[in-house]
């Protein structure tokens, strides 16, 4: 029985050859993998298949829910305890316009924040790569990939020389 | 340091960002992301600004307790004028939160890469400002402690606010900005604390960053959903903008007060926060480029831009100055035309004359280059446009008062000792936090800094 670990890390100096390497890795048929960069690099997204506007609909939804508890708050409101001020009508769409779109937008910003913890699994307290002496280098200068154990075509020895060939160094991540 | 650094008049390099293009990445995080974990050359600066700010601090303090303890009696605000500087002082401060959102929002949306180096302390000026505005409905309300009554909640004497009107409005103005204020800013800054949690090296540091930066690993899956919230969240602050400050100035049509009801207060009152709001970006910009020696990341290219902005929206507030005049002798009516007369004429005629020679007549210097290039001057042509705003709210809320429709209560107004206690002492409320942040926070975005570096590199980083 082998020690367990959760994949392996390559290192790279520049965001090309991260981009290079994780095109590299797909078309060679690995399927769980990550990369790590400073700032986003749009990039990546179509090569690793992470294209998904699903944060944007958590803010459209977030939007949708705070108008609406806006608009009913106002309306249940007005019915419940109404006030006949000069005979101006009870549900006044203009009057309420301006709560409603204030509580769409903070809805709207709930949303996608709440959107962004649960769609990146956050907040996380620990995870196998915190270990790793390259990864501390991920949010400062350098590009990270890493390829999964639970990879199908994971292979210690083939994978590790493979990404040898181009990186600044491998390193085996523990699990 | 390299020479070029020490130097203020250091140009700013051709580039979008203005930084110089082949500056390495890991050198953005040396410059930024050290400050907070090792913080001992500022030490002694950042102590005597902040025991400066403390004695302010204390100052609000002990003005609020005697507010509270007497009641708003303490206050200058009397019949006929109801309306005195604590609204002042409140459209002042909110105004000014304004730029702080217009520069990191609008921008983003606009693709502008050297708002990177300004968006971080901007946004953290609009949170301040923003909560030094909140607190004065709050204290003049007379009955602070019961303030939560302006929040629709279900209550057992069935009370809820009147929605049809501007103060309901307010209420949820204010919050709301404040609360989409702090998600964008919370967002845009997890990448960074993730950045400061990785350079930290005392323990203390790595926990306070961990927990702040939620376990961010900046994952290219991550970074996916992370810029279309981010992006999301400007595309809402950019009308928010819009609507608080048209917001505020519905407040003035609460009254029958003449001289409050024109047409074009919803977008003057816009442009004159964004317009007072940059003079205080300028002023911070400049303050954190001196303190923390930040000359090749906000360069005079920065300074020089913000300087266009600040003249361009110093213009779209002086349409307002106009459109305001003109209407009034345009409208023939003869009270609308005493009370305008009052501001430009009676007693209190310096509040508009003042505003008018600051931020119309010193502004003009921002034309030549070399005044917005030159750090001295336009820091005293942005405080000159904080004066001068302040001013203009005087004009436009407490000159109108003091003419009542009836000559007889035609009264002065003049504000007592504590309200200029109170007033002094939200710079306090204001610069604290803000020493906070500068001490604990990264005040420039380093990881969007470094975007803008490799982007306008363009494939051959090195």
């Amino acid at each position: 029985m082998t020690r367990r670990r959760y994949g392996l890390l390559a290192d790279y100096a520049h965001p090309e050859q991260l981009i290079e390497a994780a095109r590299a890795a797909r078309e060679a048929g690995y399927t769980r993998l990550e990369a790590y960069s400073p700032f986003m690099l749009p990039e990546l997204e179509p090569i690793l298949g992470q294209r998904s506007n699903r944060a944007y609909w958590a803010g459209i939804i977030g939007a949708l829910i705070g108008g609406g508890l806006g608009a009913a708050m106002q309306i249940y409101a007005n019915l419940s305890y109404p006030l006949d001020i000069g005979g101006r009508p009870l549900i006044a769409i203009q009057g309420f316009a301006v709560i409603v779109f204030l509580l769409t937008i903070a809805g709207g910003a709930i949303g996608a924040l709440f959107g962004l913890l649960f769609l990146c699994r956050l907040p996380l307290l620990h995870h196998p790569l915190f270990e790793m002496e390259a990864f501390q280098r991920a949010t400062d200068d350098r590009f990270l990939l890493c390829i999964r154990a639970d990879d199908p075509l994971f292979d210690e020895t083939g994978t590790a020389l493979w990404l040898a060939e181009k990186a600044v160094s491998v390193s085996e991540v523990p699990a | 340091m390299s020479r070029a650094d020490a130097d203020p008049r250091y140009p700013g390099a051709d580039t979008p960002h203005f930084l110089p293009r082949r500056m390495p990445l890991g050198e953005v995080s040396d410059r930024i992301l050290t400050i907070p974990v090792d913080f001992a050359p500022y030490r002694k600066r950042w102590w005597a600004l902040f025991i400066f700010s403390c004695l302010l601090l204390g100052l609000f303090l002990a003005s609020a307790v005697v507010v509270i303890w007497n009641g708003v009696g303490v206050f200058g605000n009397n019949s006929p004028v109801n309306w005195g500087f604590p609204i002042l002082n409140y459209m002042w401060w909110l105004g000014i939160g304004h730029a702080g959102t217009f520069i990191s929002a609008m921008l983003l949306l606009l693709n502008r890469p050297w708002r990177n180096s300004l968006n971080r302390l901007a946004e953290l000026m609009t949170i301040m400002a923003v909560a030094c505005a909140g607190i004065y409905p709050i204290l003049h309300l007379g009955r602070p402690w019961l303030f939560y009554y302006t929040a629709p909640y279900p209550n057992t004497m069935e009370l809820w606010p009147q929605f049809k009107s501007p103060t309901a409005w307010d209420f949820f103005a204010v919050l709301g900005y404040l609360f989409v204020s702090l998600i964008f800013i919370y967002i845009g800054a997890i990448p960074d604390f993730a950045s400061a949690r990785d350079h930290a090296r005392k323990r203390r540091y790595k926990v306070f960053y961990g927990l702040l930066a939620l376990g961010w690993r900046g994952a290219s899956s991550h970074w996916a959903h992370w810029r279309r919230a981010y992006r999301f969240i400007a595309l809402l602050a950019v009308p928010l903008v819009f609507s608080v400050s048209s917001g505020y100035s519905f407040l003035l049509d609460l009254g029958p007060e003449t001289g409050w009801h024109s047409t074009v207060f919803p977008p003057y009152f816009v442009a004159g926060a964004i317009f007072s709001g940059f003079a205080l970006v300028i002023v911070i910009a400049l303050g954190l480029r001196r303190f923390f020696g930040w000359h090749l990341l906000i360069t005079v290219k920065h300074l020089d831009v913000l300087g266009v902005l600040l003249l361009a929206s110093g213009w779209m507030t002086a349409y307002g100055y106009f459109a305001d005049i003109f209407i009034a002798f345009y409208s023939g009516k003869e009270h609308e035309i005493t009370v305008t007369m009052a501001r430009l004429t009676g007693p209190m005629a310096w509040t508009y004359w003042a505003a008018i020679f600051f931020n119309l007549i010193c502004l003009q210097a921002l034309w030549w280059p070399q005044v917005r290039r030159n750090g001295k001057a336009l820091l005293a042509i942005a405080v000159g446009v904080l004066i001068g705003m302040w001013c203009e709210r005087w004009m436009l809320i407490i000159t109108p008062a003091t003419r009542d429709y009836l000559v007889s209560s035609w009264q002065s107004y003049s504000p007592t000792f504590w309200d200029w206690s109170l007033f002094i002492g939200t710079f306090g409320l204001f610069l604290v936090p803000f020493c906070l942040f500068m001490r604990l926070l990264p005040m420039i975005s380093s990881f969007e800094v470094k975007e803008a570096l490799h982007r306008c590199r363009g494939g051959e980083d090195d």
